[in-house]
């Protein structure tokens, strides 16, 4: 499988029962399941805690106390790293609620200014422009329930 | 106690774990909580139906309220806590600090005046110096506080303060107070009886604070030797007894880095970080509550109580400690307690839990305790690296970074000090050895949640976010 970890590409190929390649390196690995989510884990003579979910293309997982989270990438997907939008598209930091709607379409916007506020867990937090440049589209308004992924405002670079 | 339980919960916590571990549970609202945890009449109207005969109040939500305290004495209930009027003048910052200073208790140097106006606020900001706290009137835990430099910063922060001010307690009004700079968070927790007799239970340290909310907190502190501890927890004692106090309170101070303490406001419910007192004293805080609640006299005096070793409690956090803290809500794949001699967790999540996003963010309590401070903080670190939440982002390699790091460890703490610390390094990349566990896993099959979850109603976010699949 490829992985995503950061920005990131790591490859892992399993060649048997317990040689892997990653990113070109040879590895002895392997588990026995220990309940649900938990493996016993052993590479060459160590013994490691693994516990490992996966849930549609993100896999969380935590090794010996070290905690990731990677995201499973088709082969041809990987081939470009970058994955997110254009810089302008600007998507909820969390999911949350609209609380303020400061810009309608069309306004100019300055660097650092706040263009929507979103509240969950009782914290605002705001989405700030990161540039100079005219509101583009707005796909929310005050109210709106909304989770990380689509852009919520896009700004257009511009003078 | 044996003494039944009936809990109450909203839409979102449907599969919360206070739901699962008490005796019955009553739905009474939608998930935002102004619409169930704070809907006094709906909760009095589960008690009745329910026929319970005490109401404990927890640590968030309508635990400080007044009026609730009345309605359920009201209402025949006995409200374990003390009474509104206690929860009405120490829940008011201003009235609570003009009555402790009647008292002789230390104030901050501040304004709580009644003139709100922007251009007045201004002028006392200016009159009081910077850096300078801005606060709710009426609020508690940390919410809605903000520091300004200068005078141009706190103009600029008002508003946002208000707006918080309102959103998080239904109140505007906002005190100003003197920033006093490096200062350490020392507590004093006090428990009195409804016959007069009142005892502290000394104190705890939680200068390690992120936005003014606590993430570890400590008993005893370092900072205080044997005779300032003697005089800060009788001056809590103090505090408590000039509001007539009854049941469990904490009275919350600044400890200034020449030694000088100055009162800051009083928690007039049980508090978050009580497991620490509870592991150093061998008591339990909540059964103490409800005895007393149940006109007990208080079962020792102050003579008998001798605290013993260290203990350190962590609050873990569905936030990611990388992205500005920001909350991490959505459903627990796999969580693995800690455990060992000496540790404790008081956890709402299990397995297969959803972190409501409508909620705070701590989803345990990770307890240590040993006969020193470095014992209980190395026995704290190992517990959270024992610690495994799968699902969504926590805080947990946060609070090791902190534990291990040379302030803490050498005990020179004071509120700004995760500013000393600084971020939790950005990630490295996983080994070759890890990721080759990773794919070993995967490939067995069994990292598939299991699929025995019972997912809540239409509200539950995480059914309907665009591109999250359930396996």
């Amino acid at each position: 499988m490829r992985f995503k970890h950061g920005d990131r590409i790591h490859e892992v190929a399993r060649h048997s029962e317990t040689a892997f390649e990653v990113d070109g390196v040879a590895v002895e690995a392997s588990v026995s399941p220990a309940g649900s989510s938990r493996f016993d884990g052993r590479t060459g003579e160590c013994r490691t805690p693994v516990f490992v979910a996966r849930e549609g293309d993100r896999v969380f997982a935590q090794v010996g106390g070290r905690s990731y989270v990677l995201k499973v990438v088709a082969r041809k997907a990987a081939a470009s790293a970058s994955d997110s939008g254009s810089p302008g598209d600007l998507e909820a930091p969390m999911p949350g609620r609209v609380t303020r709607v400061d810009v309608s379409v069309g306004d100019a916007v300055k660097r650092g200014q706040e263009l929507i506020v979103v509240e969950a867990m009782k914290m605002e937090n705001a989405l700030i422009s990161p540039m100079d440049g005219v509101v583009k589209s707005l796909a929310v308004k005050v109210g709106d329930m909304v989770a990380p992924g689509p852009a919520l405002v896009v700004i257009e670079a511009g003078s | 106690m044996g003494v039944e339980t009936v809990a109450v919960y909203s839409e979102a916590d449907e599969l919360a774990l206070h739901v699962r571990e008490a005796d019955r549970a009553v739905l009474i609202g939608k998930a935002p909580s102004s619409e169930s945890y704070l809907r006094m009449e709906r909760i009095l109207e589960a008690a009745r139906e329910s026929g319970v005969d005490a109401v404990h109040p927890g640590y968030g939500f309508l635990s400080q309220n007044p009026d609730f305290a009345d309605e359920c004495a009201d209402a025949g209930l006995i409200f374990i806590g003390p009474k509104g009027d206690v929860h009405r003048l120490m829940g008011d910052k201003k009235a609570a600090r003009q009555q402790v200073q009647r008292f002789g208790v230390p104030v901050v140097p501040g304004y709580d005046g009644d003139d709100q106006q922007d251009e007045s606020l201004v002028a006392e900001a200016k009159r009081i110096g910077f850096p300078l706290m801005i606060k709710p009137a009426r609020g508690g835990g940390g919410k809605g506080m903000h520091v300004a430099h200068n005078a141009a910063e706190f103009e600029s922060v008002l508003p946002r303060a208000r707006r918080e001010s309102q959103s998080s307690f239904g109140n505007d009004v906002l005190v100003l107070e003197r920033f006093v700079q490096k200062p350490r968070h020392v507590e004093v927790q006090v428990l009195f009886d409804a016959h007069g007799q009142g005892v502290h239970l000394f104190e705890r340290e939680c200068s390690v604070q992120r936005r003014h909310q606590k993430v570890l907190e400590e008993t005893p502190s370092i900072a205080l030797d044997a005779s300032q501890r003697e005089r800060i927890c009788a001056a809590g004692v103090t505090a408590a007894a000039a509001a007539n106090y009854v049941n469990a309170g904490t009275v919350e101070f600044l400890l200034d880095p020449s030694g000088e303490f100055y009162f800051l406001e009083m928690n007039t419910r049980l508090q978050v970080e009580h497991p620490v007192t509870e592991m150093t004293l061998g008591l339990d805080l909540v059964r103490l509550q409800i005895e007393i609640a149940e006109g007990r006299p208080l079962p020792f005096s102050q003579s008998k109580l001798t605290p013993r070793g260290h203990a350190i409690e962590a609050r873990l956090n569905a936030e990611d400690p990388r992205r500005g803290d920001s909350p991490s809500p959505g459903r627990i794949l796999h969580f693995e307690p800690p455990c060992g001699p000496f540790v404790r967790c008081d956890s709402g999540v299990r397995t297969g839990s959803v972190v409501p996003e409508y909620y705070d963010p701590m989803i345990a309590k990770i307890i240590a305790s040993g006969p020193t401070r470095d014992a209980a903080r190395t026995a704290l670190i190992d517990a959270l690296h024992d610690t495994v939440v799968l699902g969504i982002s926590t805080n947990r390699e946060r609070l090791i970074q902190i534990l291990q790091s040379e302030p803490f460890a050498t005990g020179r703490i004071h509120t700004g000090v995760l500013d000393e610390i600084g971020p939790l390094p950005k990630e490295a990349p996983p080994s070759a050895e890890d990721l080759a566990l990773i794919q070993a896993a995967l490939d067995s099959g069994s990292s598939r949640p299991h699929s025995g979850v019972r997912t809540p109603a239409a509200h539950d976010p995480w059914a309907s976010a665009g591109g999250w699949r359930l396996w």
